[in-house]
C-alpha cells in the first residue's frame, strides 16, 4: 500500500478498533472484513476529521468506499492528494 | 375483550353487521382504536372523534400552508418530486383528512436533484434536524450522514415556524422506494414520470403519483415498518392502520388499480411479493371478496415464504411465532425480538436508536 493507502488503513483501525485488519490490502472489501454498512459512518467522521474536510454528499456511497483505494479515490476528489505527517 | 373480539368486531365492521357493545366494552374499543389512530371506525362505531378530526384537519391544513412556499419554489425550478401518503391518502382512501393523524410531508425526488431541493428549503429557512419533546434539535454530522448512507432518506428538514399550533413543518424526503438494505434498483425517475397534479386545499397544488404508483410506493412503505426489525423494536407493534390505508385506498382506486395493470407494473420492479404480503394480511383482516383477484395474481410460493417472516435482509429474516393479532395488540415485540435476535442484530438496532 502506498503512504496515503496506509494512512486510510491506519484510521480505520483507529476508528473500528475491533475489527481485524492485519491482512487489509488496498483492494479488500470492507465486507470481507465484518465492517457493517453502520459502521461506514465513524469511517466517514474519522476521514473527515483526520484530513480536514467534508466528504460531499455526491461521494457518500458505501459502494464507492469500501476499500481502501476507493476511498483514496474519493480523498482525492476532495483535494487530498499527499500524507502530511507533523513530526513533534 | 380480548383481540380475536376486536378482530371479529373489525370484520363486522367492514361488513356492516350489527354490533352491540356494552359501555366498557365500548370504552375499551374506542380506546385502543384512537391509539391505533383508526378514526374512521370510531366513526363507524358512533364513537365520538370529532375533536381529534378537527385537530387533525387544522394541522393538515395548516402545515400545507406553511409548506406551500417549498412547492412553489420547486414548480418554478422544474424538480419532479411526489408527495406520498399523508394528506393525500387520507383525502382518497377515507374521504376526509381528519381521518388519519399526519405530522409531516413525505416527498420523493431523485437522488440527483436532492442537493437542489436541499438549496431551496436552507433558502427558506428549513434546517436538518429532528423534533424531540416538542424542541428542534440540529442533527450532528454523524446522524445526517447515517441518513444517507443507511436510509432511503435524507435528514429530515424542519422549519420552526413560532406558530402554535403547528410549531414546526418536517418534510421527510425519500430518495428511494425501496429500504436502503434491499438490492433493487428501481429508477426513481421512472416512478416520478408517473405524477399527477392535486389542489389538496384552496391554492395549494401539490404533486402526487398517479393510483398505481402511489399504491406501491405506500405498500413498500408499510412493508418496511412491518418487517424493519429497528422499527418493530422501537413501535412495539404493527399497526392496526396500516392495513386500513391499504385496503381503503385500494378499494376507492380498485377501478384503476385492476389486479393486472397492479401487477405488471409491480412486477416490473420485482416487488411483487411485497404487494402480496400486504394484501393478504389487509385479507387475514377483512375477508374481504375485493381482495380476492389481487391475491390470486400475485400469489407465488415466495411470496407465501415472506408472510411468514419478518426482517428486511433475506440473510436474516426470522419467522412469526406469534400471531398477527398479537402483532397488533399486545405492544410486546421488543421483547420478542430481544428473545429471538442475536447479539450482533440487536447490536446494530441499538446504532439505529443512536443516529435516529
Amino acid at each position: 500500500m502506498n503512504q496515503i493507502e496506509k494512512k486510510i488503513a491506519d484510521i480505520i483501525r483507529g476508528a473500528l478498533p475491533k475489527i481485524n485488519m492485519d491482512n487489509i490490502t488496498g483492494d479488500t472489501e470492507f465486507e470481507e472484513l465484518g465492517i457493517e454498512s453502520i459502521d461506514f459512518i465513524a469511517i466517514v467522521i474519522a476521514l473527515e476529521e483526520n484530513f480536514d474536510i467534508e466528504i460531499t454528499d455526491e461521494l457518500l456511497i458505501m459502494q464507492n468506499m469500501n476499500t481502501v483505494k476507493k476511498i483514496e479515490n474519493i480523498l482525492k476528489l476532495c483535494g487530498i492528494t499527499e500524507v502530511k505527517e507533523f513530526n513533534e | 375483550m380480548n383481540n380475536s373480539e376486536i378482530m371479529n368486531i373489525l370484520i363486522k365492521i367492514e361488513e356492516e353487521k350489527e354490533i352491540r357493545l356494552n359501555a366498557k366494552d365500548r370504552d375499551y374499543l374506542g380506546y385502543i382504536l384512537k391509539k391505533q389512530g383508526c378514526y374512521h371506525l370510531l366513526d363507524k362505531l358512533d364513537i365520538d372523534c370529532e375533536k381529534e378530526k378537527a385537530i387533525n384537519r387544522k394541522i393538515i391544513y395548516k402545515t400545507y400552508n406553511g409548506a406551500k412556499y417549498v412547492f412553489a419554489e420547486l414548480a418554478k425550478s422544474g424538480i419532479q418530486y411526489a408527495i406520498l401518503k399523508g394528506a393525500i391518502l387520507s383525502k382518497h382512501a377515507y374521504g376526509d383528512i381528519g381521518y388519519r393523524k399526519s405530522r409531516d410531508i413525505d416527498f420523493l425526488c431523485a437522488a440527483k436533484d436532492i442537493k437542489k431541493v436541499e438549496e431551496i428549503m436552507y433558502s427558506l429557512g428549513y434546517k436538518q434536524g429532528k423534533i424531540e419533546n416538542e424542541r428542534f434539535c440540529l442533527l450532528d454530522r454523524a446522524s445526517i450522514i447515517f441518513y444517507k448512507l443507511n436510509t432511503h432518506q435524507i435528514a429530515p428538514l424542519v422549519l420552526q415556524t413560532g406558530e402554535r399550533d403547528v410549531p414546526f413543518i418536517e418534510f421527510d424526503i425519500n430518495k428511494s422506494i425501496i429500504w436502503s438494505e434491499s438490492q433493487l434498483d428501481i429508477p426513481v425517475e421512472e416512478i416520478l414520470e408517473h405524477t399527477v397534479e392535486e389542489e389538496l386545499f384552496t391554492n395549494i397544488k401539490v404533486k402526487t403519483l398517479q393510483p398505481i404508483y402511489f399504491f406501491i410506493t405506500m405498500c413498500l412503505h408499510h412493508y418496511k415498518d412491518m418487517n424493519s426489525c429497528y422499527l418493530l423494536y422501537r413501535k412495539k407493534r404493527i399497526s392496526l392502520r396500516r392495513f386500513y390505508d391499504i385496503f381503503y385506498y385500494l378499494k376507492e382506486k380498485s377501478n384503476v388499480c385492476k389486479p393486472k395493470e397492479l401487477f405488471a407494473v409491480a412486477e416490473n420492479y420485482h416487488i411483487t411479493n411485497y404487494l402480496y404480503y400486504c394484501l393478504y394480511y389487509c385479507q387475514e383482516i377483512f375477508h374481504s371478496d375485493i381482495l380476492v383477484p389481487y391475491l390470486q395474481i400475485f400469489k407465488s410460493e415466495e411470496a407465501d415464504r415472506l408472510t411468514k417472516v419478518y426482517g428486511l435482509r433475506t440473510s436474516k429474516q426470522h419467522e412469526w411465532k406469534i400471531e398477527l393479532s398479537e402483532r397488533i395488540f399486545e405492544h410486546c415485540l421488543d421483547k420478542v425480538l430481544e428473545d429471538e435476535l442475536s447479539d450482533e442484530e440487536m447490536r446494530l438496532i441499538s446504532k439505529n436508536f443512536y443516529y435516529l
